[in-house]
């Protein structure tokens, strides 16, 4: 058997009506008792008599002891600075090629291809250096003059440790 | 375990009490990573959310666009927060880079379990998402208007 | 010879048939979801595997299969056809969930309630499409998108459908973020998807250890029936709060959740042989399933809307969507749809209310049925 005559027979309006008015009835009266509570506890606060240590006892529960401090391993290897200017003379003459701006990771794999050692980092000195900068846009270009007084823009450098 | 006071100079953790860094503090791990080294491939299921404690990041996306990252506290990888469950770009490692790693299924559960601390290092995801590159909204909307 | 002869008559390649191989690719689709795909891996990679168990053929009378007495998959199985472990699921789950931010904001919990008319217009739908009134009931509750309950009701009222409905409501669960998106967007216009809210107030603790209290004591005179689920939700959930028994909270919501969730995926998805699961009734259920989380969600939604007509204090009738109560997922996509509009909206937390009084409803809703039906 189908159809609406199925669901009469079954009692299915019946059942669904009560059903969905019992799942609202309840949880109607459990948001009603809830919005309830700040003044019952209130109350219970106010007249009764708390445990007087219950507030300590609970902070002290809650309270975490700080962990032993641990070193950090960190060792950012920097690059030289006549390394530096070498290898940004390189760079230039392969973005010279791919034009400006230029997409960064393109132009680490083609100097990656030419045989330029680590690429990664003397990127990283340049760009800390303010003499390459990277645009809104997801693309670089190298700083001219006045940008590399002014500081590099849309790249994030740290200015000293935490 | 991380110490707490070190979570604390994050910006993402910055609005954090005590009690909620330790929690913090005990899903963290220390990850090193080398330079070059690709830490994060776009494509991939987003498992793990890295805080940058000292080195640089390049951020790429797949149409060859990138930013870097040099600042102690940025943070990569908040697909694995967020929808979809896959990192839509790929990190890597400018130089030797220390990182905070936190798997991203623990977060989701702190947040299930205590929704004020999950709340406010989400909020502070949010907060960085919107301060992003105008291009990477658009990405963001587009997968998001795919609905996964 | 004929020892050898016999031997192979006993091995599965000679005792399959097509049914038994469209089921094993069931399985590695649900693998391929959970591993691959990272689609509710928790669930889908027990469930799946568990299908792949439970179809392999095997000789009957030897004790294997799940469905013949003193086989160890049939005493595993045991705890789903009685019951027993989805009340121990909803016991880790009151102890992992925080419902703060309902206590902030009571009145989000009728967004919950709103959540579960998929329920019951799936149980009429169900009853149309001509399946018996337990077996509608059973179907109804993949509305609530609450795994353990579907199966403890479906446990109850029609276990020869454990099988698919599990399937089909896990397998819905994982599609929430697909599923509930563009229904929102539908029923909302850009000026409510944009509505901020304030930021909740902060709930004490006495006010967290009281509502594990009233809260089982209410739901549980109203409806007895659902006595098993909401008790075992609140038991969590005061282990977790009342802080001096955090040991015990601990393992609630680690060692004892996913010890049960493993056991009840392998035993669902090994449930779910051929002969059940490749019928037209399991179309019916996958269709109807998908339909009690778009109504549920549109359900949400527009009684949010209807909560704002009458309301001075507005809110975000996105919020709807996560009174369907797969905890956090849909919560999350009430995230995501109100970030893709306004970066700075923040709702995740708002959601979380609807979304957990979206468990309650949906165990008060089992209890319901079961009392009328059972």
């Amino acid at each position: 058997m189908g159809g609406f005559s199925a669901i009469n027979a079954a009692n299915g309006w019946l059942i669904a009506a009560l059903g969905i008015s019992v799942v609202f009835f309840g949880l109607l009266s459990l948001a009603f008792i809830v919005s309830y509570f700040p003044r019952m506890i209130a109350w219970w606060n106010a007249h009764a008599k708390a445990p007087k240590y219950f507030v300590p006892w609970v902070k002290s529960l809650i309270s975490q002891p700080l962990a032993k401090p641990t070193s950090s391993k960190a060792t950012v290897q920097s690059v030289e600075p006549g390394e530096l200017d070498d290898a940004e003379e390189a760079l230039r003459l392969l973005t010279a090629h791919m034009g400006e701006p230029f997409k960064l990771p393109r132009l680490i794999e083609v100097a990656e291809q030419r045989g330029l050692a680590r690429v990664h980092s003397t990127i990283n000195g340049l760009l800390i250096k303010g003499t390459m900068v990277g645009g809104p846009d997801g693309l670089f270009r190298w700083a001219i003059g006045s940008e590399r007084k002014s500081g590099p823009q849309g790249v994030e450098v740290s200015r000293g440790s935490t | 375990m991380i110490p707490t006071h070190e979570l604390k100079n994050y910006e993402i953790f910055a609005e954090l009490d005590p009690a909620e860094l330790g929690v913090l503090s005990k899903m963290a791990e220390v990850r090193h990573a080398g330079e070059g080294e690709v830490l994060i491939q776009a494509g991939q299921p987003a498992r793990m959310l890295y805080v940058l404690k000292e080195g640089g990041l390049m951020i790429t996306f797949p149409d060859g666009r990138a930013i870097t990252f040099h600042k102690p506290g940025r943070v990569v990888g908040w697909s694995a927060l967020v929808s979809p469950t896959h990192y839509t770009a790929s990190v890597t490692c400018l130089t030797d880079c220390d990182l905070l790693a936190f798997p991203g299924s623990e977060l989701l559960r702190l947040v299930q379990r205590n929704v004020a601390a999950g709340t406010k290092i989400m909020r502070k995801i949010s907060e960085v998402l919107s301060r992003r590159l105008p291009f990477l909204r658009e990405e963001d909307k587009r997968r998001l208007k795919g609905g996964r | 010879m004929e020892l050898l002869i016999d031997f192979l008559q006993n091995t599965g390649f000679a005792m399959a048939d097509y049914r038994n191989l469209v089921m094993i690719g069931v399985g590695l689709i649900f693998l391929y979801l959970g591993i691959a795909k990272h689609y509710e891996p928790l669930l889908l990679v027990p469930i799946g595997f568990g299908i792949l168990v439970g179809n392999v053929p095997v000789f009957k009378g030897l004790g294997l299969g799940i469905y013949e007495k003193g086989a160890v998959l049939n005493y595993l199985y045991f705890g789903v056809s009685k019951g027993i472990y989805p009340p121990l699921i909803f016991l880790g789950i009151g102890a992992m969930t925080d419902f703060s931010t309902l206590l902030a904001r009571p009145k989000l919990v009728l967004l919950g309630a709103a959540a579960q008319l998929g329920v019951f217009l799936t149980f009429l739908g169900a009853l149309f499409l001509g399946f018996v009134p337990r077996e509608a009931a059973s179907i109804g509750i993949i509305g609530g998108a609450d795994g353990p309950t579907a199966i403890f009701l479906s446990a109850k009222l029609a276990p020869h459908l454990v099988g698919p409905i599990a399937i089909a409501a896990y397998s819905y669960m994982a599609l929430v973020p697909v599923i509930q998106p563009p229904i929102m967007k539908l029923l909302t216009s850009r000026r409510e998807r944009l509505i901020k809210m304030s930021d909740p107030r902060e709930v004490s603790l006495q006010e967290r250890i009281l509502f594990p209290i009233a809260g089982f004591l209410l739901c549980c005179f109203l409806a007895p029936a659902a006595l098993p689920l909401l008790g075992m939700l609140f038991l969590g959930n005061l282990l977790k709060e009342c802080l001096v028994t955090d040991r015990l909270a601990r393992t609630a919501r680690t060692a004892v959740v996913d010890t049960v969730t493993i056991i009840l995926g392998l035993t669902v998805g090994a449930s779910t042989q051929a002969d059940v699961f490749l019928t037209a009734k399991s179309v019916g259920i996958f269709i109807l399933g998908a339909c009690s989380f778009m109504v549920a969600t549109a359900g949400g939604v527009i009684f949010a809307k209807f909560m704002n007509v009458v309301s001075q204090d507005k809110i975000n009738p996105l919020l709807g969507a996560a009174g369907v109560s797969a905890v956090p997922d849909s919560a999350r996509v009430v995230q995501m749809v109100g970030n893709a509009e306004d970066p700075s909206n923040y709702l995740l937390m708002h959601a979380m209310a609807p979304n957990v009084a979206g468990v309650i409803g949906s165990a008060i809703a089992a209890g319901v049925l079961w009392s009328f039906i059972g």
